[in-house]
């Protein structure tokens, strides 16, 4: 069938006119839309379970290295693992002297403990010594009966620093240098008189002045004669031996207690199952927030003491206050981790958005959040929190959720 | 050009566009009424004889009157005016597409597909009810589109029981689905929070229809009946798609977005206790002379008592107090009969004219709310199958919903139905 040709003009003129009209941006229409999906929603909910308990310190990423003792911390010694000097493994180099050098951290250490001299001892390096993991329950295989020598306090003018050192025989040294010889861990530790006091040293993970091994050599074949090399640690901790949480005269049953040095730690539980936020909500925001007793603390600067929260991957089974274990079952298996605050202005706020929604939406299941202090000004410092044993209810812990559901 | 490739032509530019109106944010949206572009011009939801005095595109009663196989085929363009806000809506789209072949002049047969229903809408708040959390007052806004209806694909024939009487009956095949997003920002957050729910409808209508000639009226006088009810069982399935903070700003619940896991399984349920309005119509077609007719028609849908439809809103009834009543049109309309075989082009071609009042289901911003207007159009009909081209035009005002305000609706709508003598080239042979 054939259209006469001016209808087609006349028809596809119109269907022309037609599309131009339909395909115009429309503007939205304003209107009241308080009463329809996607509202946001606030929940308090108050923390009513909590338990603090205390595990071995774990410090070994500490940027401070301490001997000495402070308000109930023990730190009885401090362990080093040297380097690589394989490089040195060659008959044309004559090793003439060594040296093993720390700085003083004057800002951590106690005024009157700067000058002291320490003693350095050495042993073979245990397979039970790691950094991460070695504390004063797991330790009885540190052996003091091995002497090296004792240290020499220098005094650095040009940057006003204090750095205690230690001459190494040239044996010790061409044995690290031997690869098939054993390997040695080097132990520090203060004068029996000098022990009351807290001797502050920078550590291998200090971003400056960290401990060094400096070796002096002659390199036969060329007759160059004096010529030195510095080697970093592989790695250092100190043992620290913290104030029981049972000692009734540092710490109270009513708080819940953080410390990095201390081992203490937080476990706390919110019935957020009971409040109805609905499955198929989205968290717009979820803030964990407890108010600090400075009074039950000890906190050198509340600002640099830093929390970090975590979902616990397992049920509490024991909600006991001040429980003692050598190893923390509570952080295993950790996958979800909150971002980790300071105190300000009295108050703790952590930022659980990740973890609550992964309650909420039934990825995991709520057993509670761990607390846990990753870094602070001193390791000493500790923080106590008010619990819902406190009188002031404006003070006890709770969980902020700012949801939209449909 | 060969018909096939113009009516390839002429789908393609058909979009899918339907003018949005707060009024379809709630129930159905408004129901459409219009099927063709003779009707349009007439005022008539296509009830009544419109294509020419004894036959309508829209009515299976009346196919059996017309001589020659139909596709006929109608596209509607137009805007919604909000008076007050002063924005402007646009929209364009196929309101019917049907094949029609009588056979002998006794019996009709006919299939095609048509929109009932449209939901388009784009609402925007900027100043929700404000939150605080941790001492902080939240601003929220919002802002929700949605888009899709109820198509119909529908059979239907009719059977000229007497010279006088005609009886048919159509199936409605219901099909659809509706997607509503909505955004919301929040002063204390970077990203946007979105969610999205889709409905589907199922369901079958059946519609019986009667043609009575008056026979002590002059001739092509009659009167028209027809009762429409859903049968079997009308099912919507609600889709709720996890609401997500949308990170990626794409819209679309992926792996950088918040929650994570992102495949959360959408809620879908299935609503059968889910109905669908019963329709009432009834028509006159008056023979004023030979080539002058008067026609009016009343429409009645019975909306009033459906509770069900809560998964069909956007605003919720309960702060909004949105009520529903039954949906009620009425239209007077003049045809002046063109006549194909003459060569005056006044006398070739059909007039109409017509004015209707409609009152909406929906309840407006006063309470019950009325859409008054008027429209005209032509027919011009071309060749020797009694081909015709229709063009209606149409005014009409409502009032607002929930807004205190007049919404104008302007729209034009044009149609093209082609004739063949399939089926009766044999019987002319």
């Amino acid at each position: 069938m054939r259209i006469n040709p001016k209808l087609q003009i006349s028809i596809t003129g119109i269907g022309f006119l037609l599309l131009l009209s339909a395909s115009c941006t429309e503007d939205p229409y304003n209107l009241n839309l308080d009463d329809t999906r996607l509202n946001p929603s606030c929940d308090s909910i108050t923390i009513k379970h909590f338990t603090s308990y205390q595990v071995p310190p774990s410090i070994g990423s500490f940027s401070t290295l301490f001997l000495g003792n402070r308000d109930g911390f023990k730190v009885p010694y401090t362990l080093f693992r040297f380097g690589d000097l394989t490089s040195f493994n060659d008959s044309s180099y004559k090793i003439d002297s060594a040296y093993f050098q720390i700085t003083v951290d004057s800002s951590k250490s106690d005024e009157n403990a700067i000058g002291d001299q320490l003693l350095l001892y050495y042993m073979p390096l245990d397979s039970n010594y790691s950094e991460s993991s070695t504390n004063y329950k797991n330790d009885s295989w540190v052996s003091l009966d091995s002497l090296l020598i004792s240290s020499t306090v220098v005094q650095d003018t040009i940057d006003t620093l204090t750095v205690v050192r230690f001459d190494i025989d040239t044996t010790i040294i061409n044995s690290l240098i031997d690869t098939s010889s054993v390997e040695y861990l080097f132990i520090l530790q203060a004068q029996a008189e000098d022990t009351s006091k807290i001797h502050a040293y920078h550590s291998s993970e200090s971003s400056s002045y960290f401990p060094l091994l400096s070796v002096h050599y002659t390199y036969t074949d060329t007759m160059q004669v004096d010529t030195s090399a510095s080697f970093g640690l592989r790695s250092d901790v100190s043992i620290i031996e913290p104030p029981s949480i049972l000692n009734l005269n540092a710490f109270d049953s009513s708080y819940a207690y953080l410390g990095y040095g201390a081992g203490l730690r937080t476990l706390i539980k919110s019935d957020i199952d009971n409040v109805g936020i609905p499955k198929e909500a989205v968290i717009v925001k979820a803030n964990l927030i407890m108010t600090v007793s400075y009074e039950e603390s000890d906190l050198s600067d509340s600002s640099q003491f830093k929390v970090l929260a975590y979902s616990l991957a397992d049920s509490v089974e024991n909600w006991s206050w001040g429980a003692q274990d050598s190893v923390d079952i509570y952080y295993e298996d950790i996958d979800l981790y909150s971002s980790s605050s300071t105190i300000q202005d009295s108050i703790l706020t952590l930022n659980v958005k990740n973890i609550v929604q992964s309650w909420i939406v039934g990825a995991s299941e709520n057993f509670g959040f761990g607390l846990l202090t990753v870094n602070s000004h001193s390791i000493f410092d500790y923080a106590a929190f008010y619990t819902n044993s406190e009188a002031d209810t404006v003070k006890w812990p709770y969980l902020e959720v700012l949801y939209e559901a449909p | 050009m060969k018909l096939r490739n113009y009516l390839f032509v002429f789908f393609l530019t058909v979009s899918s566009l339907f003018g949005q109106t707060p009024y379809n944010a709630v129930g159905y949206g408004l129901f459409i009424d219009q099927v063709d572009a003779a009707s349009f011009g007439l005022g008539t939801a296509g009830f009544v004889p419109s294509f020419n005095s004894v036959s309508s595109i829209g009515n299976p009663s009346t196919w059996s009157e017309l001589m020659f196989t139909y596709l006929s085929s109608h596209y509607n363009t137009g805007t919604v005016e909000f008076l007050k806000q002063g924005g402007k809506s646009y929209f364009g789209r196929l309101i019917n597409s049907v094949f029609i072949i009588p056979i002998k002049q006794k019996y009709a047969f006919g299939l095609g597909i048509r929109p009932l229903t449209r939901k388009k809408f784009y609402l925007n708040d900027s100043d929700l009810e404000p939150y605080v959390f941790s001492g902080d007052t939240i601003s929220v806004s919002k802002n929700i589109k949605g888009s899709g209806g109820i198509s119909s694909f529908y059979i239907a024939g009719s059977w000229k029981y007497h010279k006088n009487t005609t009886f048919a009956v159509q199936w409605d095949f219901l099909l659809g689905t509706f997607s509503e997003v909505t955004t919301s920002t929040l002063s204390n957050s970077s990203y946007p929070f979105v969610y999205q729910r889709s409905l589907q409808f199922n369901g079958t209508l059946l519609s019986l229809f009667l043609k009575q000639t008056i026979t002590y009226l002059p001739i092509k006088s009659a009167i028209f009946l027809m009762y429409q009810l859903p049968t079997g069982t009308i099912k919507l399935s609600e889709t709720d798609y996890h609401p997500f903070e949308d990170i990626d700003r794409n819209k679309v619940h992926s792996s950088q977005d918040n929650p994570n896991p992102f495949d959360i399984d959408a809620i879908t349920k299935t609503h059968t206790n889910f109905s669908y309005p019963t329709t009432i119509k009834f028509g006159f077609t008056g023979n004023l002379s030979e080539k002058h007719f008067v026609l009016f028609e009343y429409v009645l849908r019975r909306c009033e008592g459906i509770k069900e439809w809560d998964y069909l809103h956007t605003l919720k009834s309960e702060k909004s107090n949105i009520s529903f009543t039954d949906d009620e049109r009425i239209s007077i309309g003049y045809l002046k009969e063109g006549d194909p075989k003459v060569r005056n082009i006044f006398k070739k071609l059909h007039f109409r004219f017509g004015i209707f009042q409609q009152k909406h289901y929906i309840f407006g911003f006063k309470g019950i709310s009325y859409e008054r207007g008027f429209s005209f159009g032509l027919g011009i009909p071309f060749g020797l199958t009694h081909n015709q081209l229709d063009i209606g035009c149409r005014i009409s005002e409502r009032d607002g919903f929930l807004v205190n305000e007049r919404e104008r609706i302007i729209q034009a709508t044009a149609g093209i139905t082609m004739g063949d003598i399939w089926l009766v080239k044999g019987r002319r042979r």
